[in-house]
């Protein structure tokens, strides 16, 4: 069984746009959905809506927008590397802006990679290929809690 | 209005502080001078003074020791014949050496028994020298003894009325032959008036102006003089002497003596015009000095040593009064200081000093006020400087978190029009015909020229924005890595490019690349209709020397532009040709013409149409790397 993607996006759009690139690309991994950072955060720990969620399951990668409502994306990516079962979580950065603190910011706050997403959709689309590619294929994360 | 004066006292306290100081030293300075001219004048006129009253003495004396010389004239000769008598006066050369000796002469005591013998003797002296005679001595009448001027020289008109004159029929001479008498000593009579020539306008020949007489006893040979009785009975006669006060004194206080002093010298101690011997400028002046300090002065009177005594006045009215014993009475003189005698000399300097003091403390006031209210200015510039910067720090963190939203929220429909018109090109393409699609293919091509439409204005408020990092910076090297990007770019395009080498600069390279990346890339873009085209980077040496600042250029033989517009090629979404005809979103020069202004620099352009173009730029003189570079602008963002 392969092992979830974890999309933290508060835009349906942008959605419904990233699983297609995702289905395009054919990656079937399924794909939970936050849309914010309480939720990704109740998710990723067990916590709120998803209480009694088994934690042994953690997400293969976690693509994370940094405009979110309540908790934003870089308190969300502070808090999944501060806490033991997830501090090795691989979290990529998917993104509107190119704001060169955000970069910064977001590497600082420990995050593998940072993506900007194009407007051009064909370019979303092979952004998120080699993303999948590079994130469920070729990348080997140690085993979670492990 | 009290708050108002605090405020100003305490602003300038210093200035204030710097003036009482400097104002106190000034008059302590003036006090200092003052005392030490006031001293200077007193000692002056204390020298001049004891020299005066010095000269006096020695004059005296000499008039004594010139009636000694005749008394000896006596014990020599039995008795003293009229022509060794003159012969001894023309011998001491009285009348050029002794000033103010109207006459010398010898009074025999004659007693009633002898008076017959002794007039006729002088009434031969008399017709020896062509005289007539009158009653020979004189005045007239029986007493018990008589007292006649025997010899008298020099001879001449005013002396030969001495002759036969007995004096001792008046108080003063009498007191003075008494004196003499029972002393043995030289004695002068008081004040008295002797015979003297006149004056020249006159008209008459005789005058009697004021003098003293002396009288000198001469005994008789061989008789005891020990006890007063002893020599009363001894008397022979009196060598006498006629002074006239006035030329004496006058001969006396010449020249050397400061002029701006009056000496006046009475008989006695009682300094009134009745006593008044010698006045040397015609205006008394004791009288009135004493009645203004006459305690200080008579309590002073109490030195018999002949030195000066009594306090001087102080200033402006230096003055003392002394005593002189002249054959055995006193003469009193007084001195004044004349107004001139301080303006004399450095009197003026204490007024000097005053002054300039004053206006050295303004002066000091002024300068130390001034410095505190630049002071003051510059604070509150600083304090206005640093709320400006506040304020400006406000707005662009405004601008900042305003370009942070473009960047983000304005995409994302963007993304969603893309996105959407794509997935319905790709799954319903069969149900659009050809003209649905080449709609949905514009929709796209729109969003797409938005998003980099919003991209560029983030660009270009980047430039704007933020922190300028000034390093050192090599335009030649920065114009090859951009053309070597461009060409990798479009690998199809054949340019010739070529730099200048060795063109540095200090400043921001993030900023100037931007710059380049600009001028270049359009470059590129309005050359690709030439089959041979020709981009250049350079620095234009003439430009450069004629502005004094170096001019840099990027040139091509594209399609260039009609000057007409060159004003409207720097401003954001300013385009001169057809969006077809080239690509862009027109805020490539409004970028670049920033990034030049933020390095303190100008850009122009030159072209024309199907004749190229240049774009010409500087950089804030002193930005070109020769050889220091300049020291690091600090701009607070």
């Amino acid at each position: 069984m392969e092992k979830v993607i974890l999309l933290i996006e508060d835009n349906p759009d942008d959605e419904l746009l990233t699983r297609r690139a995702l289905k395009k690309n054919n990656i079937c991994n399924e794909v939970v959905v936050a849309r914010d950072g309480v939720e990704a955060l109740d998710y990723l720990f067990g916590t709120g809506a998803h209480e009694g969620r088994d934690l042994g399951e953690m997400p293969q990668v976690v693509l994370l927008d940094l405009k979110l409502p309540k908790v934003d994306g870089l308190e969300v990516l502070r808090r999944v590397r501060a806490d033991n079962r997830t501090r090795l979580l691989p979290v990529v950065i998917l993104t509107s802006s190119r704001e060169q603190q955000d970069l910064v910011d977001g590497y600082g706050c420990g995050a593998n990679s940072y993506i900007r997403k194009p407007v051009d959709f064909a370019q979303f689309v092979e952004a998120v290929r080699q993303l999948g590619l590079y994130w469920l294929i070729l990348n080997e994360t140690p085993r979670a809690g492990g | 209005m009290l708050r108002a004066v605090l405020g100003h006292l305490k602003r300038a306290a210093t200035a204030y502080a710097v003036l009482l100081g400097a104002l106190a030293l000034t008059l302590l300075a003036y006090y200092y001078v003052q005392q030490r001219v006031e001293n200077e004048a007193r000692y002056r006129f204390d020298e001049t003074v004891t020299a005066a009253q010095e000269a006096i003495d020695r004059r005296m004396n000499s008039y004594v020791d010139a009636m000694l010389g005749a008394r000896g004239l006596f014990p020599a000769s039995e008795s003293v014949e009229r022509e060794e008598w003159r012969d001894y006066v023309e011998g001491v050369n009285l009348e050029d050496r002794y000033e103010g000796i109207q006459a010398i002469g010898y009074v025999r005591y004659v007693s009633p028994g002898e008076k017959d013998a002794f007039e006729d003797r002088i009434a031969e002296t008399f017709s020896d020298a062509g005289l007539q005679s009158g009653p020979v001595v004189q005045p007239d009448g029986e007493r018990s003894g008589y007292y006649p001027v025997t010899f008298v020289e020099p001879f001449n008109e005013v002396n030969e009325n001495l002759l036969g004159q007995d004096r001792y029929t008046e108080p003063a001479h009498r007191d003075a032959m008494d004196r003499a008498r029972d002393t043995g000593e030289a004695e002068a009579t008081a004040k008295v008036y002797v015979f003297s020539e006149a004056s020249g306008d006159s008209g008459a020949s005789l005058a009697l102006v004021p003098g003293i007489v002396m009288y000198l006893p001469v005994y008789k040979e061989g008789e005891p003089t020990e006890t007063v009785d002893e020599r009363r009975s001894a008397l022979d006669g009196f060598v006498v002497c006629y002074l006239t006060t006035g030329e004496l004194f006058q001969d006396i206080f010449e020249e050397p003596y400061e002029p701006q002093i009056d000496f006046e010298v009475y008989d006695g101690d009682d300094l009134t015009p009745g006593n008044l011997l010698y006045e040397d400028d015609a205006v008394l002046r004791a009288g009135e000095a004493l009645g203004r300090s006459a305690g200080s002065v008579s309590g002073a009177i109490e030195e018999a040593t002949g030195l000066p005594i009594g306090e001087p006045d102080g200033p402006p009215g230096l003055n003392r009064s002394g005593k002189i014993e002249v054959a055995g009475r006193e003469l009193w003189v007084y001195f004044e200081a004349l107004p001139g005698f301080q303006v004399n000399g450095q009197s003026r300097l204490p007024l000097f000093v005053l002054l300039s003091g004053f206006a050295v403390s303004l002066l000091l006031f002024g300068i130390t006020f001034m410095l505190a209210r630049s002071r003051l200015r510059a604070e509150k510039a600083g304090q206005d400087l640093a709320e400006a910067n506040r304020e400006l720090e406000a707005t662009n963190k405004e601008l900042e978190s305003f370009s942070y939203s473009v960047s983000h929220d304005l995409r994302a429909p963007l993304r969603s029009i893309d996105g959407f018109s794509q997935i319905l090109l790709e799954d319903y393409a069969d149900e659009l015909d050809e003209e649905g699609r080449d709609y949905l293919g514009r929709v796209r091509a729109s969003s797409q020229r938005m998003g980099r439409l919003i991209d560029d204005l983030l660009g270009l408020s980047r430039v704007t924005r933020g922190t300028m990092r000034r390093e050192r910076v090599s335009l030649s090297a920065l114009a090859e890595e951009v053309a070597e990007g461009l060409r990798e770019a479009n690998p199809d395009r054949r340019v010739e490019f070529s730099a200048q080498r060795g063109l540095e600069v200090w400043g921001d390279p993030r900023l100037l690349r931007v710059a380049l990346v600009n001028l270049l890339g359009n470059a590129w873009k309005f050359t690709e209709k030439e089959s041979e085209a020709r981009i250049t980077f350079g620095m234009d040496e003439k430009l450069s020397q004629r502005s004094l600042v170096p001019v840099y250029y990027v040139r091509d033989n594209g399609a260039g532009f009609d000057m007409a517009y060159a004003d409207k090629l720097f401003g954001a979404f300013q385009r001169l040709h057809a969006a077809d005809e080239f690509e862009g979103t027109g805020i490539g020069l409004a970028t670049v013409q920033r990034v030049v202004r933020r390095h303190g620099g100008q850009i122009w352009a030159e072209g024309e149409v199907g004749g190229g173009a240049t774009f010409y730029f500087t950089m804030r003189p002193g930005a070109r790397l020769d050889p220091a570079p300049p020291r690091e602008e600090a701009r607070a963002r």
